[in-house]
């Protein structure tokens, strides 16, 4: 993640905690598209978009939480997360396999169709990774985090972290490379 | 496959940066209440200050009303301060626990703990040298409920502090408060207790600071949906 962005989400969820909605309403959209995403990844895509609802309904609950002298990646991921968790655990399920419906939400409708298969097989090879791999994967390719905010946001060591991504890759690579 | 290859295929599933409108319910969320401008929290080593002058208030009123042992002098200069240190640490964990991101790391507290531990085996042999007071006796319990007693005002108080803020793990973060608690309170009843055998020290001292934490970490388990209701759904 650029320090850029990142200072622009400090700058905006400053604002918000001022008062500010419109400042919300930015933050929204910078984070959404990475956020469901991620969500998808965790619920499944029946339930991802109400799980991102109450997530923000969270985030605004708790606003005065973060403090600007953290990023605003890991206090607005592990919000999501811990939601994420919650609504699991409510719903006593298993995670889904990625199905053709999915694709719309994952990609870009705009998208090629040659493109739009590759996307959809690269998501059926990261359903395959184990669950703690393909989270910090999905968190670093779609949320942008860096190590040391993944390290925040699932509260763990950055060298965890780092092992669980390289053997990400490394198994991305293997299935890949499969005739 | 090269790694060069692969990222192409992975910047693929990057979502495209439209515009997201706000959904019904987060719109009806920011009407109704502004949003209300908020001041951020403070971190967690400045909100420690009052829980901890809570703790060190009731545990001098309640527990220091009693005769000192006669080695207290060297206890306070040892023992004592390393219990009060590991509570004020263990109070900072628990704040640090309501704040989202910055929660403690799984290997943080598998670390903290372990020390804790060895700090508790180390302070009991260290208090175990005055000969006279060694033998175990119907004492004990006392000591629980005296330790249980003192450490309530000051769980209140931390309580208070993690309703503040975004309790996620009330588990956890009730365990780690009552736990910071107890220790405070154990290094005054320390001071007080007769009884300075290890078995006793072990059992009733650190064994009653385990249970409290534990009972406060169930609490805030079961009243969760009452008292983190911002989080809890």
């Amino acid at each position: 993640m650029s320090d850029d962005s990142s200072a622009i989400l400090r700058e905006l969820m400053i604002r918000y905690q001022g008062g500010d909605s419109a400042a919300f309403r930015k933050l929204y959209s910078l984070l959404v598209p990475a956020m469901r995403g991620y969500l998808q990844t965790l619920v499944g895509s029946q339930l991802v978009d109400d799980v991102l609802q109450e997530a923000f309904i969270r985030i605004h609950r708790v606003r005065e939480t973060y403090r600007d002298d953290a990023p605003v990646k890991p206090w607005i991921y592990a919000i999501a997360r811990y939601t994420a968790i919650d609504r699991i655990r409510k719903q006593q399920r298993q995670r889904r396999e990625i199905g053709d419906a999915e694709l719309e939400r994952f990609g870009d409708e705009n998208r090629d169709p040659t493109t739009a298969i590759a996307i959809q097989q690269m998501w059926q090879l990261i359903d395959r990774l184990p669950e703690s791999q393909r989270e910090v994967l999905v968190l670093q390719r779609l949320g942008d985090l860096s190590i040391k905010e993944i390290a925040d946001t699932l509260q763990t060591s950055e060298g965890a972290v780092k092992q669980k991504l390289h053997r990400a890759y490394n198994s991305l690579k293997g299935w890949l490379s499969e005739p | 496959m090269s790694s060069i290859d692969l990222d192409k295929k992975l910047d693929l599933l990057r979502p495209s940066s439209d515009e997201a409108p706000l959904p019904d319910a987060l719109e009806k969320l920011l009407a109704e209440d502004g949003p209300k401008p908020v001041r951020a929290l403070y971190p967690p080593f400045l909100r420690l200050l009052a829980p901890l002058l809570v703790a060190l208030v009731a545990s001098l009123t309640f527990l220091l009303r009693k005769e000192m042992r006669p080695d207290a002098a060297w206890l306070i200069g040892l023992t004592s301060l390393a219990r009060i240190g590991f509570g004020c640490f263990f109070m900072w964990l628990a704040l640090r626990s309501g704040v989202p991101g910055r929660e403690p790391s799984r290997r943080m507290l598998l670390v903290a703990l372990a020390v804790g531990a060895v700090v508790a085996l180390v302070t009991a042999l260290l208090g175990d040298h005055y000969g006279a007071l060694r033998q175990m006796d119907d004492h004990g319990p006392k000591c629980s409920v005296a330790l249980f007693g003192a450490s309530l005002l000051p769980l209140a108080a931390i309580y208070w502090m993690l309703i503040r803020s975004a309790v996620f793990q009330p588990l956890l973060s009730g365990a780690l408060g009552g736990l910071s608690v107890a220790m405070v309170a154990d290094a005054f009843l320390s001071v007080t207790c007769p009884i300075s055998g290890v078995m006793h020290t072990l059992v009733y001292h650190t064994g009653g600071t385990v249970a409290f934490a534990l009972l406060s970490g169930a609490v805030a388990y079961a009243l969760r949906r009452l008292l983190f209701r911002r989080t809890q759904g």
